[in-house]
């Protein structure tokens, strides 16, 4: 069973990767990608590394996402990602429904305890 | 590194791709171990210690091949369908604009000045620069069909 974190971690990555890429504003390979969402949730986001390369796959077949690969042949090449303009447009949709949830979330959850009568 | 092999061939035994798409995603999995060995290394850890790390933080390298699998899953399949299906198209098209219903061609060179004709000429020309996944295998199927279109859609009607 999945704890709360590992399925907010899921049901946000698309989401998180599409706001680094576009707050960067540069293409960035898997790793790096991986590195700056550790940095930017202080490690609360620890990914198993190797998942992220299928979400981001999906996310390009999705056309959320466009790729390419950069370095020459025989040296250490790296595919980087950048958002295209449908995931711009899934970014705004996204960030608006999470805005909306956390903002129902918080209230659902600061209201105080109705008192047994 | 043989560590960063043997999580490369548990992947690949769970992948069933042509063999460009899997060499690339193979690659890219590669470049990110070997990334996290060096940085691992550079903090100080020993070649063993790194290459432990990395596997650890990696993840459960089949489950890894699975997804991969997953999300590439369909890809062919739809540039298949592309590749094949428009050459037909384009061709029905350009049989529409060229000959009459009853095969014959009765002014066509008329047809040949006229914009519709070269501009459906020239997108079955490009069709072969779009995009595609899998673009090799595209490119010969969209040969493929256009020779089989010509002689089964064309040929017929090429008794002028």
């Amino acid at each position: 069973m999945l704890s709360v974190r590992q399925q907010m971690r899921k049901g946000t990555t698309t989401l998180v990767v599409l706001k680094l890429l576009v707050d960067r504003g540069e293409p960035m390979y898997g790793y790096q990608i991986i590195r700056h969402l550790e940095e930017r949730s202080d490690g609360y986001f620890q990914f198993k590394e190797g998942l992220i390369y299928p979400r981001l796959h999906q996310m390009e077949r999705e056309g959320l996402l466009r790729s390419e690969w950069l370095g020459e042949p025989g040296t250490r090449r790296r595919k980087v990602y950048a958002v295209t303009e449908a995931g711009l447009r899934r970014l705004e949709e996204e960030l608006a429904q999470w805005r909306t949830f956390r903002a129902t979330l918080n209230r659902m959850l600061d209201t105080a305890p109705e008192s047994a009568s | 590194m043989s560590d960063i092999e043997g999580l490369l061939r548990q992947i690949q035994s769970e992948l069933d791709l042509d063999r460009e798409t899997e060499q690339k995603v193979l690659a890219e999995i590669r470049t990110h171990l070997e990334e996290t060995v060096i940085e691992a290394m550079s903090a100080g850890m020993s070649l063993e210690e790194a290459l432990a790390q990395a596997a650890a933080c990696f993840g459960v390298a089949p489950e890894v091949g699975q997804a991969l699998q997953a999300a590439h899953a369909g890809w062919a399949t739809a540039d298949a369908v592309v590749a094949a299906g428009l050459p037909v198209l384009l061709a029905l098209v350009l049989r529409w604009l060229v000959f009459a219903p009853d095969g014959t061609a009765i002014g066509w060179q008329q047809v040949l000045v006229g914009p519709a004709f070269w501009a459906v000429a020239l997108a079955a020309l490009l069709v072969p620069l779009l995009k595609f996944e899998r673009w090799r295998y595209a490119l010969v199927s969209w040969g493929f069909f256009w020779v089989v279109t010509v002689i089964f859609v064309l040929g017929p009607a090429l008794r002028w």
